[in-house]
């Protein structure tokens, strides 16, 4: 039940940083370019004509639900499957046809695939001597990948004796010993309990940042995206939707699916009525009459008049009173009134459900600053004045 | 012994649970240690017996203390060697076929696994001399040693009756019993072991080699006793495809409990294959458990 | 194809005789030849089974006796013998005339099963037998088998002289011989050309056949043919005689192509790819020669004399139903029952009495009867097959067939 997260417990990564990695023309290749790839099994499209380009030295996510085609876009990467059209590049070379065992990826796999009748040592070291490696150097680099992810000691362990979050770093340091270009994460952490889990995520960003190498992660947990990524690329049915920082995902949903998978909102159809290109804000009146203005999303879009459309309202921004107490509006507030249907104390917050005529069932999230007293007093079948500053309406085109 | 120390451990608890939990224990254990009483531990023991014994007036067994039954097993050591000779060869030829056949199935087998498992066993539900015999047609003048005769134009050319017709023998009779375990072993294997291997940067050779073979360690030494076992003491194969050129330890076994009707003769060549196989057995076990931890893991 | 041939080649082996000898087919075919039956519906013809009990010769008035005299029987009779080892119509007759309501005719495929059976405690559960002849001495010293009546059994005096007091019964008080047969040289006259006509020939022409040559897996057979060459009995314990046969088996040896008693047919079949020149039993011949491409096989009684043997009727002890029995046995020698049986088993009768009512040229057929002038040299296997010296040649020479 922590579907939400405040936007300030990202990282803080704004919108620019889009710009710099969405193009990809920085000088230098991008590590992994995708180019319009598509891959089918049998009749299923996995992946749908997606193109991507990764940068270096970043963290990104694949975030999606299952079955949206981001572990396929991974194994491709890795090299496990061949695209069925489009192309890959790694390094600004094409890996069309190129094994696994000649690209200088590595991947750590979900359920780590730790080799069990070698030790931690042996695991580790495995890559290096594929590579013919001395002897002496695997060694020392297996010694310092272990110190990396702070299993020192272990060298001489049996992998079955480890527990879970430090299998995950054996994975992680036979990846990491290889010095890959990109570091490919399946769903790594998604055996460890919640707060190995946590714990794990902090570090993982904390060891990319300090080796630098590129990784690409992949996910259905939109926290654990959030927490980790430079760049999140939203997935769903075998496409991109949306890619960006957790701030710009966040603030800035272009598509319901993303407003939805990525925290929670309150949708409201609607159709524009006017649309200020300059300043990118359209005045949408809602099916059921209410007149809101709002920011559209969607940087490429030219809605026009008449063009239905979804406002999304964050439940965090919705303020709720009780309707006597209401204070009197201001320049672009909105005020509804409406009933409590519900009202859920959720320790650091309180989560109302509450029925409004002109905007149907709205959610709304109130921080507990100064304890549950401080609240607005209102229970079931309260009436309320629920209100909102029109810098929360996103508007969704499409 | 067990319920020895399960005694020991319990001592601190009341004297009724103790009993009642030793009686349980007498109880479950009861069925398989008849079970290794009866049909383990007293034919056994009643081989070694036999085995210094002397023969009764009317055959069998007629008491009496004699060694001389292992000096005759043993002065010709033939039998031993032909037997020993036959396994290993055949035991090599079901790993090098077994294996291969065993990887495809499990790899490649998608939904067919289930029916070209079931396809190696179909053969089984025929008896086994009806198999051998219809091999000997096979393989006989009507048969493909008839047509390259013809082709080749050496009318004197035949199959039946060499090495290779024994050892095709074998193969075909005891496969299954090496693809089954390996099989076994290789379709429980995790398959991202594979692809973590080359994704580590080892080819298919080199993930074979690393990771696969090791880890259908255990399928494979269970499947060469399986197959190594039964080929030691193997006379049916030898005798019909093989026309009785070779004279195995089955041969002698059967020359002596039934023909001569000397059974401390026969228990004496018995225990004297045992030996062989024990030793043989124990070597190979230390041989392929060098330097690796798969005792753990393997059945035996 | 070959799918033809294999089911030809069983339906063959499931209906000629099985021979008796052939450790591993005659286990095999036991269980074989009743799932071939099942499939084929029926893979043993009865030769006559239409013909109506009731005519089934009520006189026998040929017979030497009185035996046409009606006798009580229990109704029942439990056989334990070789598979297919009786003529279908006999059985048929014996049930008419002695009212037999319940007929069991169970099948062992070894006379080491036979034994084995009875050491189990299976004495109290048939009433007649067939072992072969040198068991009988063991059999009567465990107790297995009880003294006949031959007041019962009067068509005991048909019996041929040479079967009498031999040493596997010296009173003639257990068994009724039933059918005999010989071990010889079975020869394909179209790839050998010698005239072999004793065992030293064979031992002459053997190198010369090298790896054409079949022997049956049989110890006792084989040591036949070195010390009948040499001029010794065939039952020699004597380490002198036995090392002069062991040289000649150590000759022999590399010229072997099979030790085979269970198929050594289809290795002569085989000719010049198989063997051409084999020391065999008759088992399996007849049926080969009476296909034009194999006619020319040939199987010859080593006038050097040569080992018989001679399976035997027996009651075995403590019968459940001891009349029954004793009528069994004197109704199998009548004269045309007993050539019936001859016919049928194509094994030679030692009832002289039935040959009347034989063919000739069956007479004639030397992997039937033997000729009359070697008749005298025949030779019965006794008990030496624990001999260790004998076990000790043996395995030299199995163990080294094939050079």
């Amino acid at each position: 039940m922590t579907v939400s997260v405040p936007p300030q417990a990202s990282n803080g990564v704004d919108g620019t940083r889009m710009a710099a990695t969405g193009t990809g023309d920085t000088g230098t290749a991008p590590d992994v370019e995708i180019l319009d790839v598509t891959k089918r099994f049998g009749d299923v499209v996995a992946v749908d004509h997606m193109t991507l380009r990764i940068a270096h030295g970043e963290f990104y996510s694949l975030l999606g639900p299952s079955g949206c085609g981001k572990t396929t876009t991974l194994r491709m990467i890795a090299g496990f499957e061949q695209p069925t059209e489009g192309e890959i590049l790694l390094d600004g070379r094409p890996v069309a046809g190129v094994p696994p065992y000649r690209r200088n990826v590595n991947t750590v796999f979900q359920h780590y695939a730790l080799f069990p009748h070698m030790d931690v040592a042996q695991n580790v070291g495995y890559g290096l001597r594929q590579r013919k490696v001395a002897k002496a150097d695997e060694t020392r680099r297996v010694g310092e990948a272990l110190e990396l992810v702070r299993l020192g000691g272990f060298a001489k362990r049996r992998t079955w004796e480890l527990s879970g979050g430090q299998q995950q770093r054996v994975a992680l340091a036979r990846a990491l010993v290889n010095r890959p270009t990109v570091l490919l994460l399946d769903e790594p952490l998604g055996a460890l309990d919640l707060k190995l889990r946590k714990a794990m995520q902090l570090e993982l960003k904390a060891l990319q940042r300090e080796i630098g190498i590129t990784f690409v992660y992949v996910t259905h947990d939109q926290e654990e995206a959030l927490t980790m990524s430079d760049v999140i690329v939203v997935m769903n049915a075998g496409q991109i939707l949306q890619q960006g920082g957790a701030t710009d995902l966040y603030e800035r949903p272009v598509a319901r699916f993303v407003a939805d998978f990525i925290g929670v909102s309150n949708p409201i159809p609607g159709r524009i009525t006017s649309f200020d290109d300059g300043a990118r804000l359209a005045r949408v009146e809602t099916d059921r009459g209410l007149a809101l203005t709002g920011l559209v999303t969607d940087p490429s879009a030219q809605p026009t008049a008449g063009d239905a459309v979804t406002i999304a309202i964050r439940p965090e921004r919705l303020r709720i009173d009780a309707a006597d107490t209401a204070p009197n509006d201001a320049t672009g507030w909105t005020a509804i009134s409406g009933r409590v249907r519900q009202g859920t104390y959720l320790g650091d917050q309180t989560e109302y459900r509450v029925d409004t005529d002109q905007a149907g069932e709205l959610v709304v999230r109130r921080q507990n600053a100064t304890g549950a007293a401080s609240g607005p007093g209102v229970g079931p079948g309260d009436a309320v004045t629920i209100r909102w500053h029109e810098e929360a309406n996103l508007i969704l085109v499409g | 012994m067990t319920t020895t120390a399960h005694a020991v451990h319990d001592a601190a608890r009341p004297q009724g649970g103790r009993w009642a939990g030793r009686l349980l224990t007498a109880v479950l254990v009861l069925p398989a240690g008849l079970w290794y009483l009866v049909l383990l531990v007293a034919p056994l023991a009643l081989i070694l017996v036999f085995s210094v014994g002397e023969r009764g007036a009317t055959g069998g067994y007629g008491g009496g203390f004699t060694l001389e039954n292992y000096a005759s097993a043993f002065r010709n050591p033939t039998p031993f060697v032909t037997s020993l000779q036959l396994s290993i060869m055949g035991t090599l030829l079901c790993l090098l076929i077994g294996l291969p056949l065993a990887y495809l199935i499990a790899t490649r087998g998608g939904s067919r696994k289930a029916l070209l498992v079931v396809l190696l066993v179909i053969p089984f539900w025929v008896s086994f001399l009806i198999r051998t015999y219809a091999w000997l047609t096979i393989l006989g003048p009507d048969g493909i040693a008839g047509w390259i005769g013809d082709v080749t134009g050496n009318r004197g050319f035949r199959i039946l009756g060499t090495d290779f017709a024994v050892l095709l023998g074998l193969v075909y009779g005891y496969l299954p019993l090496m693809v089954f375990p390996l099989y076994v072993t290789l379709e429980r294997m995790d398959r991202s072991l594979v692809e973590a291997s080359k994704d580590l940067g080892a080819g298919r050779w080199a993930t074979f080699r690393q990771v696969t073979l090791p880890m259908t360690l255990p399928g494979l030494i269970t499947g060469s006793i399986l197959v190594f076992i039964p080929m030691m003491g193997e006379y049916v194969i030898p005798q019909i495809l093989g026309y009785g050129q070779v004279f195995t330890v089955g041969n002698a076994l059967v020359l002596r409990f039934l023909e001569s009707r000397n059974w401390p003769a026969g228990s004496a060549q018995a225990v004297g294959l045992m030996l062989v196989m024990l030793i043989t057995v124990t070597f190979y076990l230390w041989f392929t458990n060098r330097g690796r931890q798969v005792r753990e893991q393997s059945v035996l | 194809m070959a799918d033809r041939d294999l089911d030809q080649m069983m339906r063959r082996m499931a209906q000629t005789r099985v021979n008796r000898r052939g450790f591993i087919k005659a286990a095999g075919l036991t269980s074989f030849s009743a799932w071939l039956a099942a499939c084929s519906g029926g893979g043993t013809p009865a030769p006559a089974s239409s013909t109506p009990p009731g005519s089934a010769t009520p006189g026998s008035g040929a017979s030497a006796s009185a035996s046409a005299a009606p006798v009580e029987t229990e109704g029942a009779l439990y056989m334990y013998n070789w598979a297919d080892y009786i003529n279908e119509e006999n059985i048929e007759t014996f049930k008419q005339r002695y009212g037999i309501a319940d007929w069991t005719y169970d099948i062992y495929p070894s006379n080491e099963e036979l034994y084995a059976k009875l050491q189990g405690g299976a004495t109290g559960l048939y009433d007649v037998a067939a072992p072969t002849a040198e068991w009988i001495p063991d059999l009567v010293t465990e107790g297995f088998i009880q003294k006949i009546d031959w007041s019962k059994v009067p068509n005991q005096s048909l019996i041929n002289d040479k079967f009498r007091k031999l040493w596997w019964d010296p009173n003639d008080e257990y068994q009724l011989p039933k059918d005999w047969g010989t071990t010889g040289i079975a020869i394909r006259t179209k790839y050998v050309t010698e005239d072999i006509k004793s065992w030293k020939d064979f031992f002459d022409v053997a190198p010369k056949y090298s790896g054409k040559i079949v022997v049956v897996d049989s110890m006792g057979d084989v040591f036949t043919a070195p010390l009948k060459a040499l001029g010794y009995s065939l039952n020699s314990v004597d380490p002198g005689e036995l090392a002069e046969a062991r040289e000649l088996l150590r000759g022999l040896a590399p010229h072997v192509l099979a030790r085979n008693s269970d198929t050594y047919e289809e290795v002569l079949k085989d000719g010049e790819s198989g063997a051409v020149l084999g020391i065999t039993w008759t088992g399996g011949l007849d049926e080969l020669k009476a296909e034009p491409q194999w006619a020319d096989i040939k199987y010859v009684i080593p006038e050097d004399g040569t080992l018989y043997w001679m399976d035997t009727w027996v009651i075995l002890a403590d019968p459940p139903h001891p009349e029954a029995a004793h009528a069994w046995l004197n109704f199998i020698q009548e004269p045309e029952i007993q050539a019936k049986e001859t016919i049928t088993n194509a094994y030679a009768t030692p009832n002289d009495a039935a040959k009347e009512f034989i063919p000739q040229e069956m007479l004639d057929d030397p992997t039937i009867f033997v000729p009359d002038e070697i008749f005298p040299k025949l030779e019965g296997a006794e008990n030496v097959s624990t001999n260790p010296l004998r076990v000790e040649i043996w395995e030299e020479f199995v163990s080294s067939i094939g050079g």
